[in-house]
């Protein structure tokens, strides 16, 4: 009797909410068994499961899908915009003068809004106490990593944008949630 | 009724398995029911997630079990799962009255 692929058990291990664990591996292992032990089902069930399992595991609000939603949330925001950056310094032949005008800090606070949404829908009311300040620690990492020397007040403004749009998220999920809006 | 009173098509599928299933309706029964009478293969994760969301709407109850050896979620339907499986069914049943579909 040969073992589940490894890489496909390993991708429903990693997708799946650590509590649903037990019985979705168990399920899935014991079909596999019974079928003979086919690797293409095993691959089609674990590739299918993924996404599924991974919004179970956000919509209950679980820490760890909350904790990664945060991180790209408040991260993600300052390593793509260096990185837009980069590239339209790569494309201009004589860099002098080339600043990052306003333009570019309300594209990055604006991305920051929309992914700290996200997160506060991932998060829940529940989970905003830990959420924000580890969204500002996230932030603050980040823009140290890129080198970015941003001025005092677009650090603020992101602060404030991350603290905003994680709370509205969260808001309005609970809304949702309670059924206010159907 | 009120729009969210009425259950989506596969959130129904899950319930009428698991009505069928009585006391064996375990994650992996229930998709293999499901499998097995409509022909539509289902993800092992999407039957799961579906009656995680089902049971945060109290439609169905779960309750941890060893069986076969290894721990196992036994879902049943409760009351009010049985109230909004008949209030679609109900729906649906008005909506098909009188309509004539080559094949049904």
């Amino acid at each position: 009797m040969s073992a589940p692929p490894l890489l496909a058990r390993q991708l429903v291990r990693v997708c799946c909410p650590p509590r649903d664990r037990v019985y979705v591996l168990g399920d899935l292992d014991a079909e596999f068994e019974l079928r003979g032990c086919p690797a293409a089902w095993y691959w089609r069930q674990a590739v299918r499961s993924a996404g599924a399992l991974v919004m179970m595991g956000a919509r209950r609000g679980d820490w760890e899908y909350g904790l990664f939603a945060v991180m790209l949330a408040s991260a993600a925001p300052a390593i793509l915009m260096e990185a837009w950056w980069s590239f339209i310094l790569s494309r201009i032949p004589y860099k002098a003068g080339a600043v990052r005008g306003i333009d570019f800090a309300v594209l990055s606070l604006a991305v920051t809004m929309v992914l700290g949404f996200g997160a506060g829908v991932i998060c829940t009311t529940r989970g905003l106490l830990w959420a924000i300040p580890a969204a500002w620690v996230f932030a603050l990492l980040a823009q140290t990593a890129v080198h970015n020397l941003a001025p005092t007040w677009f650090g603020a403004a992101t602060l404030a944008a991350i603290a905003a749009s994680v709370t509205l998220g969260a808001w309005l999920r609970r809304y949702f949630d309670g059924g206010q809006l159907s | 009724m009120a729009k969210g009173d009425f259950l989506g098509e596969f959130e129904q599928m899950i319930l009428l398995a698991v009505l069928r299933l009585t006391d064996a309706a375990y994650g992996m029964e229930v998709r293999r029911e499901i499998e097995t009478r409509t022909g539509r293969e289902t993800s092992i994760g999407a039957v799961y997630a579906t009656l995680d969301r089902l049971e945060f709407k109290g439609l169905v109850r779960s309750r941890e079990q060893v069986a076969n050896d290894r721990p196992r979620k036994l879902y049943r339907v409760t009351a009010e799962g049985n109230r909004a499986l008949a209030a679609t069914h109900k729906a649906a049943a008005a909506m098909w009255d009188g309509v004539k579909v080559p094949g049904v």
